[in-house]
């Protein structure tokens, strides 16, 4: 019979409050939110033209 | 130089329409962002899932009501990428005090929404470090006794 341990390779380490991958996705989504902010930003502040 | 007229004046009252949802939706991005970063701080992890979720709905409707002021603006000018800040050269009359005060609005918010979402973009790479430490902490019986990068890395987005 296997360790429980070397049954998956990837299990996480229950450590810290919050799982890094999530911590990850949501840097993503923000520097999403930041590109498109600014992005809306240059078009309503901005005199210059693109 | 354009008329401001008539037709002119209903594509200035779309255009503002649209302005005011992009402010709406900008606000609700905002709550998502600071609904994030309490969720982070209390270590709630379906908290941070919801405002990814939140975040992510809020900023697929902005790019959709974008893509809407671009087609108005395209009406109103024959140019969808035509900047709203240079707006009133195309015309020879004072534009509509309702669209000055929406452009207004939204600039606000955004240069707002954009402040709150680089402090959550620190607080977050503060929390992996944590974790990091945390977990050096363990494994070594230790805390490090140096950072593990220099403080301006944090800017990083």
């Amino acid at each position: 019979m296997q360790e429980p341990a070397l049954r998956s390779r990837d299990t996480r380490i229950p450590l810290g409050p919050v799982d890094p991958a999530i911590i990850h996705r949501a840097r993503a989504i923000n520097a999403d939110a930041l590109r498109a902010i600014d992005g809306l930003l240059d078009q309503i502040s901005d005199s210059g033209r693109r | 130089m354009m008329e401001l007229d008539g037709p002119a004046l209903g594509t200035f009252a779309d255009l503002t329409l649209a302005l005011e949802r992009e402010c709406r939706l900008i606000g609700e991005l905002y709550r998502a962002i600071l609904q994030q970063r309490e969720a982070v701080d209390r270590g709630d992890v379906s908290g941070v899932e919801s405002s990814i979720r939140l975040a992510s709905r809020a900023l697929l409707t902005l790019q959709e009501t974008q893509r809407h002021r671009a087609t108005v603006l395209r009406r109103l000018v024959g140019d969808p990428a035509q900047p709203l800040a240079d707006l009133d050269t195309h015309f020879d009359a004072a534009l509509p005090e309702p669209f000055l005060a929406a452009r207004r609005l939204v600039q606000s918010s955004a240069a707002e929404v954009a402040e709150e979402i680089w402090r959550n973009q620190e607080v977050l790479l503060g929390a992996l470090r944590e974790r990091d430490m945390l977990l050096r902490e363990l494994l070594t019986g230790s805390r490090p006794t140096a950072p593990a990068e220099p403080p301006a890395a944090i800017a990083e987005g």
